[in-house]
């Protein structure tokens, strides 16, 4: 019997609490642990790999505090990218002269961190955090410290028993909800989650579901902690969420959901792939269809009887701003395509200047919405300027717009992540000349290679789309 | 008895001689020190006169409002030299010259001031060449903007005698145009500060 009991214990240590075998090994080495501040051992480290893919560059010691490694042009596989900095993310105060040595990390989503080649401080949002050790720039490239940026950019960082340094993007967050009558849960990451990477397996007795995230790491606020713990409360049908490191190097981040009954898993197909979304449905049961469940903006339903003309900028001949890779005009009308998705969810009736690349004059796109006797219009663009010129803005003309900009700046600020430049008042002709509220967004630079590439992805698209929708759903709520 | 005169001395030839070769030194020193000479070591001496200006210019401060790298307004100052008033059509010329030199990726290549009018009621009118509405330059909201309101701005800050611009009104070739890129340009402009960078 008490064989018996132990045999127990191991499996459900296998199965549910596999971390507990590895937090054991990682405990005794100080390096395996990404806890900010934490002094990690340098002396066993021979390599660098950053989210699975080894860095041939050897890091460099510095100090006893850091490990240095120029892994900025792998950081796309943590979420995030290396840019020039933003003269608008620059510290107050900081001298002109001094511009050059600054740079950014940038975070889809979030506001980037500036870092100052050869000082220990990060800028996040205009407040300094401290790191081990500072940046350095070597033979032309970025060296950055890595047990200080990982927790940053949400990354994990941990000591293999090879010396292999392993900085690798985390499962983030567990939120656990009904849409529709049905139960739900989104699994956040922080970075895309590559295909074919989450596995998904059932045990009936006890029933539970669980997702494996290869190449994942602990993250939970965990402070590089790799002990499993609850994630989420239950809700109906689910007891509790828990989530382990289920193995390590390579890391596979476990997640599990105990189910007070057998239930069957349905995963939805989300635009934002750092989002993982699953319904729960009974055995046998159809999964309902419900997409982006997460990213649904809020106010379903509050937009009957309203019609919104969604005006896509420019087109035809007309390419508007040119960035690098991409021109304007395509971008603004996958925004407006997927905005109108967003506004007819919502119960809107919405009209849109042109649906594909045509050309229609300033005058055409005013008359159009004027004659539908539209409520409300949305032009879509892109700004361009310098490469290092950044951020969102929304403009409005007439004083009856006023709200309707501040509410569409506020959620496109949000959803973009980009600095925000704010509304601003300004005589475009769609919005000066059309009778009903009206805004122009500027969504971000197209002009900024940063932005640009943040652009070209459709989720990032569809993040700026479901930004301006909850703007405009913001602003039905609150003044109509 | 027998009288010897030779050794008589006679002093009033030799006083006669010494004032007559005085007299013959002093004029030399008169005639050397007040006859107008050429020579370079001379002391030139110039008849009293009223002062005058040697120059018929003066220095005036333009403000300019030069767009920067995010997209926004910087106020710089300028010495300008100008005649001697200061004419309010001198200077915008001035002002579009400086702002073209200092800021020339924000306007069409080739754009060319041609003249400016004023108005009663504070419009400047500015008459443009055709290739300042060049619509495939005007691209971008940021760009629309910096172009137009660098000029708006820095033409209503003109420290002219004759006239103060409250507002811009833009012609090319002479007549009226509607937009520049997606902006209305169709009336006068004011000037805006929200696109002026704050210190």
């Amino acid at each position: 019997m008490k064989w018996m009991g132990l045999l127990l214990c191991a499996v459900f240590a296998f199965t549910y609490a596999p971390s507990a075998r590895a937090d054991n090994d990682l405990q005794g080495n100080p390096a395996a642990s990404s806890v900010y501040g934490q002094t990690p051992d340098l002396g066993t480290v021979r390599s660098v790999s950053v989210g699975g893919q080894e860095v041939r560059a050897l890091p460099m010691r510095v100090g006893n505090l850091d490990i240095l490694s120029p892994f900025t042009s792998s950081l796309s596989s943590l979420g995030a990218s290396a840019s020039q900095v933003n003269p608008s993310n620059l510290p107050k105060g900081t001298p002109h002269s001094q511009k050059n040595e600054f740079f950014q990390l940038n975070i889809a989503g979030q506001r980037p961190i500036v870092l100052q080649i050869g000082k220990a401080t990060a800028y996040v949002d205009g407040k300094s955090k401290p790191l081990l050790a500072a940046p350095l720039l070597m033979k032309g490239q970025i060296w950055l410290p890595v047990f200080s940026i990982a927790p940053l950019l949400g990354a994990s960082a941990r000591v293999a028993p090879d010396g292999t340094l392993h900085i690798n993007p985390t499962v983030q967050s567990v939120r656990v909800f009904k849409v529709k009558g049905t139960l739900t849960v989104t699994i956040s990451t922080s970075a895309p989650i590559p295909d074919g990477k989450i596995l998904m397996g059932t045990t009936d007795n006890p029933p539970k579901i669980y997702f494996d995230f290869q190449g994942f790491s602990m993250g939970f606020n965990a402070n590089g902690s790799t002990d499993q713990q609850t994630v989420s409360a239950g809700k109906d049908e689910i007891d509790q969420v828990r989530a382990g490191l289920f193995q390590s190097f390579p890391d596979t981040t476990r997640v599990v959901l105990d189910l007070n009954k057998p239930m069957q898993a349905s995963v939805q197909p989300m635009p934002d792939k750092t989002l993982f979304a699953v319904l729960l449905v009974s055995p046998g049961t159809a999964a309902a269809t419900v997409s982006n469940v997460d990213n649904a903006p809020t106010g379903n339903g509050s937009m009957k009887g309203l019609t919104i003309v969604v005006d896509a900028g420019h087109g035809g001949h007309d390419s508007g701003a040119p960035g690098k890779k991409s021109v304007e005009k395509n971008h603004a009308l996958d925004i407006a395509k997927r905005l109108k998705n967003y506004l007819q969810n919502m119960g809107a009736k919405v009209l849109m200047t042109r649906d594909d690349d045509t050309f229609i004059s300033l005058e055409g796109r005013v008359s159009y919405a004027n004659s539908h006797k539209a409520d409300i219009f949305v032009s879509c663009h892109l700004n361009s300027y310098t490469g290092s010129s950044a951020g969102t803005e929304t403009y409005y003309y007439t004083s009856q717009s006023k709200n309707l900009a501040y509410e569409v700046q506020r959620s496109l600020d949000a959803a973009s992540g980009l600095p925000n430049r704010g509304v601003k008042s300004a005589r475009f002709y769609v919005i000066r000349h059309t009778s009903m509220p009206s805004v122009l967004t500027e969504s971000c630079f197209i002009s900024n290679p940063h932005e640009e590439a943040l652009v070209m992805q459709p989720s990032y698209r569809d993040k700026l789309a479901r930004g301006i929708a909850q703007g405009i759903a913001n602003y039905v709520k609150k003044y109509r | 008895m027998t009288q010897d005169n030779s050794n008589n001395f006679r002093p009033l030839p030799v006083i006669l001689m010494v004032v007559i070769l005085a007299a013959i030194a002093s004029g030399g020193w008169w005639l050397k020190t007040h006859r107008p000479t050429t020579s370079a070591n001379a002391v030139q001496i110039n008849p009293p006169t009223t002062p005058v200006e040697t120059s018929d210019k003066k220095s005036i401060s333009l403000t300019l409002y030069i767009p920067n790298d995010n997209a926004m307004l910087e106020k710089h100052s300028v010495k300008d030299s100008i005649g001697s008033s200061a004419h309010f059509a001198d200077l915008a010329k001035n002002a579009c010259s400086l702002l073209q030199e200092k800021a020339p990726d924000n306007f069409p290549k080739g754009t060319k001031l041609i003249d400016v009018k004023t108005k009663p009621d504070g419009t400047a009118i500015l008459n443009f060449n055709s290739k300042f509405n060049d619509s495939s330059f005007w691209n971008s909201s940021a760009l629309a903007l910096m172009g137009t309101y660098s000029i708006v701005n820095t033409i209503t800050a003109i420290p002219a005698d004759d006239f103060k611009a409250q507002q811009v009104q833009f012609q090319v070739e002479g007549k009226p145009i509607v937009v520049l890129g997606e902006l209305d340009v169709s009336d006068p402009l004011k000037p805006e500060t929200q696109w002026v960078q704050k210190n």
